[in-house]
C-alpha cells in the first residue's frame, strides 16, 4: 500500500477565495492510501517545499500529490522537490485547482466539491505510479540549416564560429535569398548587397560551412540530437571542381527566359548565374527551356567552355548526412497581387510589385537602377505606392500585418525622390506601422524631407486610362474621395508562408498555423523553438519579418543548436509510449496516428520461431502525445506516466 | 466635386502658408489632439486636425473660404499641447491674412468686421478704446444699439471712458501703422 501525502496550495487567496482548502484537505485524509494532508498559502515557496520534505521524513511517505495550479507551471518545481527527499520524480502528482477550479467560477461550494473530486483522482492515479527514469541519448554535433538567406547564412555563421559543423541547403542556385534581391535597406539606406555579400563569402570560406545549393531536403528522419536527412543535389549539368565562372557560357546561350531573381523584370539564358555576386559564382543549367534538353539541339554553351565544365548528362546527386540540430530559415514568399482583380487584375505593366520596383531601381538590375514605366519607358512624374496588398484583409485570407511594408514602402519612397526630384509620390496607407530602432524616424523623414504624400485609406480600384493608370482611393481624415491619375503604381504585396511550407512541415514533424507559416512552441518564451525537440526557427519562415529582426532570431535558433551541442549527451523523455510487443497484433493503427513518426514496424520472433510484426515505438523520438494509446486496438500502448490503468483508476476516483 | 485630385491641389500654397506660419506643416501626423482639446471645435466647419491634413493636400479654396479661419480664437490650446509643436493658431493667423489678401470673401464677415475696426482704434490711438471699437462694430454690421444698455450700465459704474486715450509717443505710433499698412 503506497503512502500518500495530499498538500493543498492557497495560491494567496487565486485558489482559497473560492474553495475551501482546509475542507478539501480535510477529505484528502480519507481516501485510501493517503496518510498525510495538509494546506498553506504558497505551495510553490521554499516553506511549502519545505513542508512536503518534511512530511516526507516525518511519515514516510512515498507518494506525493500536491493540489495547486497547472502542472505546466509547476510541476518541475514539486518534481524537483520530490527527488531532493530521494523519491523519483514521477511518484509525484498534481491536481489542477486554479485553472481548472478557483478560476472558472464564483461558486465556493461547488468549487470546494470539484477540487475534492480532483484531488481525489490524483491520489488515485499516484497509487498507480511507478518510478520512470531517462535514457542517455548521444547527441551528433552537427547542424542542418534549411535556406540560405539572411536567415540561414547567420545561422549558419554562429554555429560554424562556435567550431560546430553546419550544412547548409539552399533550393536557388545561389544562396542569399530575398535580401539579395533588394537594393537599399531601412533605416539606414546601406546597400543590401554590400552588407549581404560579405556575410555570403564568409559562409562559403567558413571550413566548418558545407553549403549545398541547388539543393533540397528531401527526407527528415531520427529525433532531437540524431537526426538523419536526404538531401537531393539537383544537376546542375556544371562540373564545379573545373567551372572556372568565367561567363562565356550564358554570353553565348541563345535562349532567353524571364529571370526568377528579377521577379520577371528581366531576362536571364538558360544556362545562367541568378546575379553578379552569386555564391558559388558558377552557372546551372534550366533543363526545361535549355534547347540542348527539350529539342536535342544547340550544345553552345559546352563547345564554349574553355574548362569543358559543361556536364549535359549528369544526375542528381542524393546524400545523406546525420545532424543533431536542425534550422528551419525558408523565408516567405509575396502575395500574389493578381488576386486583387479591382487593381486592373495587378496585370498593367506600369504596376508593379515592391520587390520588382527593387529590381528597377537596383543599379545590378535589368534597368541598371534607372526607374522608367515599363510601357513606354518615360520617365514616371506621378507615382502611386499603395500599402497592404495583401495584407490586413480578412476577404484574401490575409488579416494579419506584413509588418515589412510599411517601412520598405517609406524607404522606397525616399529611393523614388533621390532620383527625381519634381515627381509627385503618394502613399496610400491604413495605418503606418513602424515599430523598430529609429523606424519612426525613418517614415517620417520620408514625409518631412522627402516630401512623400501620405494618404490615410485603402485604394478601392486601379483602372487604365490613356497612358495613365487612375488610382481611386480616399482620404479617411477629411473623408473625402481622391482620385490620382499615376504614371507608375508600386503594389506593395504583403509577405505569405511559403507554398510548399506545409510540406516540409509535415517531412519535420513540426506545425504550422493557420496561415501556413511555421509554428513557434510558445509565443513568448519558446519563440525559436518548434514543438518538436531539435528543431528551431529562424527568419521569415515564422512570421513576416524584417531584416535585424530575421538576424536576431537566426542568432537565437543558433544558440538553441548550440545549448544543445554543449550537453554531453540527452536525457530522453520519461513518458512516453511503451508497446507490449507480446501483446501486439501489429495492426499499426499507431503508426499511422502518431505526428512525430516515432512508431516503426519491426519484427520480431515467435515462441514457435515464426516471425511477427509489431509496433515499436522510438523513446527517443517520442513527445508522450499518447495518439497511439489511443489508437491501440488491443489497448496495448501505454503511455508511461499516464498508464490505461492509471487512467482507470482516475475515472473510477471520478465516479465515485 | 469633393473629390480631391492633384490638378485640384496646390503645393506652392502649403510652402507659402510654412513661411507664413513658421510651422513645419508636414510634421502633423494627425494624431487629432488639437482637434481634440479646441474649445471651439464644435463651431468650426474643419477641424483643425483637418485644417492641418487640407494644408498637406493644398487645398486652397477650402481653407480660405472656411468658417475656421475666421472663428479661432487664438487661445494657443492646440499649440501647448501639439506633440509635434505645430500651433493651428499660427497657422489660422496666417490663412487669414492670406485670404485678406487674396481678396476672399470671408465665410463670417462680422470677424472680419471686427478685425478691421479693432486694427483702425489701435492705428488710431496706439491703445484699445472699447467705446468706439463697439460702436464701430454695431454700426458696421448694421445692429447699432446692441450694447447700448450694456454701454449705459458700464458708464454709471465708471467702468467706460467716452473718450479715446492716445499713446504719448506720436512717432511710434505711425511707425506701426506704417508697418502694419505695409504688410
Amino acid at each position: 500500500m503506497p503512502r500518500i501525502g495530499v498538500f493543498i496550495c492557497h495560491c494567496g487567496i487565486n485558489i482559497e477565495k473560492t474553495v475551501d482548502t482546509a475542507k478539501v484537505a480535510e477529505a484528502a485524509r480519507s481516501f485510501p492510501g493517503v496518510v498525510f494532508a495538509a494546506d498553506y498559502k504558497y505551495m510553490c515557496s521554499d516553506p511549502g517545499q519545505n513542508m512536503i520534505l518534511d512530511a516526507i521524513r516525518e511519515y514516510n511517505l512515498d507518494r506525493i500529490v500536491v493540489g495547486a495550479c497547472s502542472p505546466s507551471l509547476h510541476e518541475p518545481t514539486f518534481q524537483a522537490c520530490v527527488a531532493k527527499a530521494d523519491l523519483n520524480p514521477y511518484f509525484f502528482e498534481m491536481a489542477n485547482l486554479r485553472e481548472q477550479v478557483s478560476w472558472v467560477t464564483h461558486d465556493r461550494e461547488m468549487a470546494t466539491e470539484k477540487a475534492i473530486q480532483a484531488v481525489r483522482m490524483a491520489v488515485a492515479k499516484a497509487g498507480k505510479s511507478e518510478p520512470l527514469a531517462s535514457q542517455s541519448l548521444p547527441i551528433t554535433k552537427k547542424a542542418l540549416v534549411i535556406g540560405g538567406g539572411i536567415s540561414g547564412i547567420q545561422a549558419a555563421l554562429d554555429i560554424a564560429e562556435a567550431g560546430f559543423p553546419v550544412i547548409l541547403v539552399e533550393r536557388e542556385p545561389s544562396i542569399g535569398g530575398r535580401m539579395a534581391q533588394l537594393d537599399k535597406t531601412f533605416p539606414t539606406l546601406d546597400c543590401s548587397a554590400c552588407i549581404l555579400t560579405p556575410k555570403m563569402v564568409e559562409a562559403a570560406r567558413n571550413p566548418n560551412i558545407t553549403i549545398h545549393t541547388y539543393a533540397e531536403v528531401e527526407n527528415v528522419a531520427g529525433f532531437i540530437g540524431n537526426f538523419e536527412v536526404t538531401i537531393r543535389k539537383k544537376a546542375r549539368s556544371i562540373d564545379m571542381s573545373k567551372c572556372t565562372g568565367c561567363g562565356v557560357c550564358y554570353e553565348k546561350c541563345p535562349v532567353k527566359v524571364p529571370n526568377k531573381f528579377e521577379e520577371g523584370t528581366g531576362e536571364r539564358k538558360a544556362i545562367y548565374v541568378p546575379f553578379p555576386q552569386a555564391v558559388p559564382n558558377k552557372p546551372v543549367i534550366d533543363r526545361e527551356v535549355c534547347l540542348h534538353f527539350t529539342k536535342g539541339k544547340c550544345g553552345i554553351c559546352a563547345k564554349m567552355c574553355p574548362a569543358e565544365a559543361v556536364v549535359y548528362n549528369q544526375e542528381d546527386e542524393v546524400i545523406t548526412e546525420k545532424v543533431g540540430a536542425i534550422i528551419v530559415a525558408t523565408g516567405f514568399d509575396l502575395f500574389d497581387t493578381k488576386r486583387y482583380e479591382e487593381y486592373a487584375g495587378g496585370a498593367h505593366p506600369d504596376m508593379i510589385t515592391s520587390l520588382q520596383f527593387e529590381r528597377l531601381i537596383n543599379a545590378s538590375g535589368p534597368t541598371q537602377g534607372k526607374l522608367r514605366r515599363p510601357s513606354d519607358g518615360k520617365e514616371p512624374e506621378t507615382i502611386v505606392f499603395i500599402q497592404c496588398v495583401g495584407s490586413r484583409d480578412d476577404k484574401m485570407g490575409r488579416p494579419y500585418c506584413s509588418r515589412i511594408c510599411c517601412m520598405y514602402t517609406a524607404k522606397q519612397t525616399i529611393l523614388v525622390r533621390e532620383k527625381f526630384p519634381n515627381a509627385r509620390i503618394f502613399v496610400f496607407f491604413m495605418d503606418i506601422r513602424t515599430a523598430g530602432k529609429n523606424y519612426e524616424e525613418f517614415c517620417r523623414r520620408a514625409i518631412e524631407d522627402y516630401n512623400a504624400e501620405y494618404i490615410r485609406g485603402r485604394v478601392s480600384k486601379i483602372y487604365p486610362s490613356g497612358d495613365k493608370l487612375i488610382v481611386e482611393g480616399s482620404d479617411t481624415i477629411l473623408g473625402r474621395p481622391v482620385e490620382i491619375a499615376a504614371d507608375l503604381v508600386v503594389l506593395a504585396a504583403g509577405a505569405e508562408a511559403r507554398a510548399d511550407a506545409k510540406d516540409l512541415a509535415r517531412m519535420l514533424g513540426i506545425q504550422t498555423d493557420q496561415y501556413n507559416f511555421f509554428s513557434e512552441a510558445h509565443a513568448k518564451l519558446r519563440p525559436v523553438e518548434t514543438m518538436t525537440g531539435g528543431i528551431f526557427l529562424a527568419g521569415a519562415c515564422q512570421f513576416p519579418r524584417d531584416i535585424p529582426d530575421c538576424v536576431a532570431s537566426a542568432s537565437a535558433s543558433a544558440a538553441k543548436a548550440l545549448a544543445l551541442f554543449g550537453k554531453p549527451e540527452l536525457a530522453s523523455l520519461p513518458t512516453v509510449a511503451k508497446v507490449d510487443e507480446s501483446r501486439c497484433s501489429g495492426c499499426m493503427a499507431c503508426l499511422s496516428v502518431c505526428p512525430y513518426s516515432a512508431v516503426t514496424m519491426e519484427e520480431v520472433k515467435n515462441k514457435s520461431g515464426g516471425i511477427r510484426e509489431v509496433a515499436r515505438v522510438n523513446p527517443g523520438v517520442c513527445q508522450g502525445c499518447g495518439a497511439c494509446a489511443a489508437a491501440c486496438n488491443a489497448g496495448v500502448i501505454d503511455l508511461l506516466g499516464y498508464t490505461n490503468e492509471q487512467i482507470a483508476c482516475q475515472v473510477d476516483a471520478a465516479l465515485l | 466635386m469633393n473629390i480631391i485630385t492633384p490638378e485640384k491641389t496646390d503645393k506652392q500654397f502649403l510652402e507659402k502658408i510654412e513661411k507664413e506660419s513658421g510651422q513645419n506643416l508636414t510634421a502633423c501626423n494627425q494624431c487629432g489632439k488639437c482637434t481634440a482639446g479646441c474649445p471651439i471645435a464644435g463651431f468650426f466647419d474643419i477641424m483643425p486636425h483637418e485644417v492641418m491634413r487640407s494644408l498637406q493636400w493644398g487645398l486652397k479654396d477650402d481653407l480660405l473660404n472656411s468658417h475656421f479661419i475666421w472663428l479661432c480664437v487664438n487661445c494657443m490650446a492646440c499649440r501647448e499641447r501639439c506633440p509635434r509643436e505645430i500651433s493651428v493658431s499660427e497657422v489660422a493667423d496666417a490663412l487669414r491674412r492670406e485670404a485678406v489678401k487674396e481678396g476672399v470673401k470671408p465665410a463670417e464677415p462680422d470677424v472680419a468686421t471686427f478685425h478691421k475696426n479693432f486694427m483702425g482704434v489701435i492705428t488710431m490711438n496706439g491703445r484699445l478704446h472699447e467705446v468706439m471699437l463697439t460702436a464701430l462694430q454695431n454700426v458696421f454690421t448694421f445692429k447699432p444699439f446692441k450694447d447700448a444698455m450694456l454701454g449705459v450700465g458700464l458708464f454709471l459704474k465708471g467702468r467706460l471712458k467716452l473718450l479715446p486715450g492716445r499713446i504719448k509717443d506720436a512717432g511710434f505710433l505711425k511707425l506701426i501703422s506704417g508697418r502694419l499698412k505695409k504688410n
